[in-house]
């Protein structure tokens, strides 16, 4: 009786996450999968310091790979728990993302840059 | 009529009420609980709350004399209080500061600081909890470079003190921790004194304290005071602990007791056959490299040990627990990847890159002296070609002097190459973390890369210290900051814990104020949640310093930690990690928490435009000598 208890809990989270997750935008889902804690709420950063990850310079195939079976510090995203669709709505999201202006467009980095 | 005239009035008047409400009662034949009661009911005067005056103080009020006998006043008022000599001592070893939080068995000493001190040097720094006070004391002596004393009431207030006084063994720094214990049991009032109590009040620090000592006169205080400001400042620095009988305080003394004279102990210099060992190496090496620890004491450490890596042109890896190595100089690029040579100075557990193949180790330092049997700070194991005890500062000259008799015409012509390798890396290092501060610049939450470049930008014409560490902030101020100064920047708790930053900047802001350096503290929200009084504390005592939350409304580094494990389990990846690590619900409102302790704030700050202004407005207040908080909504690291 237990088990068919939470076996119907587990049903329902199940649906009614997948039907939320099918309305979340790449953005949101950037969010709510926990990427912003690394990457910054746009992208911007390569994890623990490193080059950012948008705009999104890779492919699909090699994006799929990184996410599903990183070599670096990266937490893996099984496809339990992070979906085909929802992988694709977070490459384009990165893809979508402006770049950072540059550094001789910011006057006070160049400033930092020169040690004044 | 004077005050005085008027109270003693007021107290004859209630003394005469109180005799006729005690004649109405005995007439009543009302006795005991129960009768009073039953008259309290009947409408009759209800008793007062203060004890009749015994005969004798009745017969003295008949024939006009208010005051004590002689004998009752030898009883009650005090001459020459033990306490008194306690705080000639406290100044004759120079402490200018001791934070306190009240309690009764430590009245007597407190009372003489105030009074017979004038409180001032040593001034009563007033805290709201133990552990802002001793962590006060932390980042006071790192940017002072002499210890303050925490004044803390027996089991209770001793009872808060284990994490900071650990951190500050952990990061070998000195501190003097004065306990008032009610040691003595026949002079204990009643059962406050008895829970207040401890036979041995020291050990519930003893795990992580140099030295401690219970003192149960003033002579043994005096002897005990000196003994543990020597022991706490002789590396490895760290705190100790004296037990001061609150008897001893109290009770006066006859006479003066000798002040003991300070001898500081000279710190011990590496064995020299050692570093002429270490000099050969360094010299032959083809890429020597440093890796520094807490070498620097002061200024001349930092310039010995650039004295040093520029004679070699040795690469430096400087782990930023002081200020070791100037930022500025391109030799503080080091990595002891490509070293063939490695020396690590007052480096704690395993050198980086040590015993790997091909790579010659010693290390210089005082670690081996001062190890704990149960704290487990002293880290894994370190397996080097040559382990050399000795204070790394102490050891510099003599090693330097080695270094220069060794070098020849040819070996500095090879020397020279690889400080122009140390100086090309250095230029990509600054580059790539140019280029990296610009990601995300115009973004909200704001990036710690833009908050760090407009806290430069701001200060970079003044004569400032950043109080706080930046290693949750990405390192900026290490990686782009020009930190070349001994007091520019303090390092970390140590420990690795929580809670240090707050009342560490306000120490070291305590330690600036006089010198009128601009006190930066970039303060974590999850760690000033802890000590969030330290605020009132800065505010009370003037303290003026700039301080501007990196607020990411989480414990940020856990928050990633439990995403880890979400994903590793394939369940919870969008809901685990949050629950425990964050701080969104509701979000703290920062600029409230400091204008409630009457620290000057402004509303929050969401986006990044924002900043430089409120800088410049929060640095005028901090001009005119009290302390300022800017709430800015951040990204994670």
């Amino acid at each position: 009786m237990r088990t068919g208890y939470w076996l119907a809990v587990l049903l329902l989270l199940g649906a009614g996450g997948a039907n939320a997750a099918e309305e979340r935008s790449g953005k949101q889902l950037f969010t709510d999968f926990g990427c912003v804690l690394c990457h910054g709420s746009t992208g911007y950063r390569g994890g623990i310091g490193g080059r950012p990850i948008a705009p999104m310079q890779h492919s699909l195939d090699a994006f799929r790979i990184l996410v599903r079976s990183p070599a670096n510090a990266m937490p893996a995203f099984a496809p339990q728990v992070l979906s085909e669709e929802q992988l694709e709505k977070l490459y384009q999201f990165l893809r979508s993302v402006s770049p950072s202006p540059e550094v001789a467009d910011l006057p006070l980095l160049k400033s930092l840059g020169a040690g004044k | 009529m004077t005050d005085k005239e008027h109270d003693t009035e007021q107290g004859q008047l209630g003394r005469r009420s109180f005799l006729k409400a005690v004649t109405a009662a005995a007439g009543l034949g009302t006795v005991g609980a129960a009768a009073h009661t039953a008259s309290a009911a009947e409408g009759a005067p209800s008793a007062p709350a203060a004890l009749p005056p015994s005969a004798e103080q009745e017969s003295r009020e008949h024939s006009g004399v208010f005051s004590y006998t002689p004998e009752q006043e030898k009883r009650y008022f005090q001459e020459n209080p033990g306490s008194d000599f306690m705080v000639d001592v406290i100044k004759a070893v120079g402490i200018d500061y001791i934070a306190v939080n009240p309690g009764t068995s430590f009245r007597g000493l407190q009372e003489s600081l105030v009074n017979y001190g004038g409180n001032s040097k040593p001034e009563l720094i007033t805290v709201n909890h133990e552990g802002i006070g001793a962590t006060i004391a932390h980042g006071y002596f790192k940017a002072a470079g002499k210890p303050m004393a925490v004044l803390v009431h027996g089991v209770v207030g001793t009872q808060h003190l284990p994490m900071a006084v650990y951190s500050a063994w952990c990061d070998r720094v000195p501190m003097i921790v004065l306990i008032g214990n009610h040691t003595e049991p026949a002079e204990r009032a009643g059962p406050t004194d008895w829970y207040h109590s401890a036979q041995d009040v020291p050990s519930i620090l003893r795990d992580f304290t140099k030295w401690d000592d219970t003192c149960y006169s003033v002579q043994q205080f005096s002897e005990s005071m000196a003994r543990a400001y020597k022991i706490a400042m002789t590396p490895p620095m760290g705190p100790v602990v004296l037990a001061i009988d609150t008897h001893m305080q109290e009770e006066p003394i006859t006479g003066r007791p000798r002040l003991p004279m300070l001898s500081p102990t000279i710190p011990p210099q590496a064995d020299d056959n050692a570093l002429r060992q270490i000099a050969d190496w360094l010299v032959a090496a083809k890429n020597p490299v440093i890796v520094a620890g807490r070498v620097a004491h002061n200024q001349m450490g930092i310039d010995l040990l650039v004295q040093l890596a520029e004679l070699l042109q040795a690469g430096v890896v400087d782990q930023r627990n002081r200020v070791n190595f100037p930022t500025s100089n391109p030799l503080s690029a080091g990595s002891v990847g490509e070293a063939d040579v490695i020396l690590g100075l007052e480096t704690t557990g395993a050198v980086p890159g040590a015993r790997q193949q091909g790579k010659r180790t010693a290390t210089i330092g005082t670690g081996d002296l001062l190890i704990s049997r149960n704290v487990q700070d002293f880290q894994r194991y370190a397996p080097v070609d040559l382990s050399v005890a000795g204070d790394a500062q102490a050891s510099l000259p003599f090693l330097i002097e080695a270094v220069k008799q060794r070098l020849t015409r040819s070996s500095r012509n090879v020397i020279a190459q690889r400080g122009k390798a140390w100086h090309e890396r250095w230029r990509q290092q600054r580059e790539a973390n140019l280029n990296a501060m610009r990601y995300g610049w115009n973004n909200s939450p704001v990036s710690t890369g833009r908050l760090y470049a407009e806290i430069w930008d701001q200060i970079r014409q003044r004569d400032w210290s950043l109080v706080s560490a930046d290693i949750f902030q990405s390192s900026w101020a290490n990686k782009l900051w020009p930190i070349d100064r001994y007091y520019q920047h303090n390092g970390s708790s140590g420990s690795a814990g929580i809670g240090y930053g707050a009342p560490a900047a306000v120490g070291s802001a305590l330690a600036h104020k006089k010198n009128g350096v601009l006190a930066v503290n970039v303060q974590k929200d999850g760690d000033l949640m802890f000590y969030p009084g330290t605020l009132w504390t800065a505010a009370h005592h003037r303290v003026p310093m700039l301080t501007i939350m990196h607020n990411n409304r989480a414990y940020h580094a856990e928050t990633m930690a439990m995403q880890e494990m979400c994903n590793r389990r394939r369940r919870g990846v969008t809901s685990g990690a949050r629950i425990a690590t964050t701080m969104d619900d509701p979000a703290i409102d920062f600029s409230s928490v400091a204008k409630g302790f009457g620290v000057w704030s402004s509303s929050l700050i969401t986006d990044p435009a924002q900043l430089a202004p409120a800088i410049r407005e929060a640095l005028a207040v901090v001009d005119s000598g009290r302390p300022a908080l800017l709430d800015v909504h951040c990204s994670g690291r």
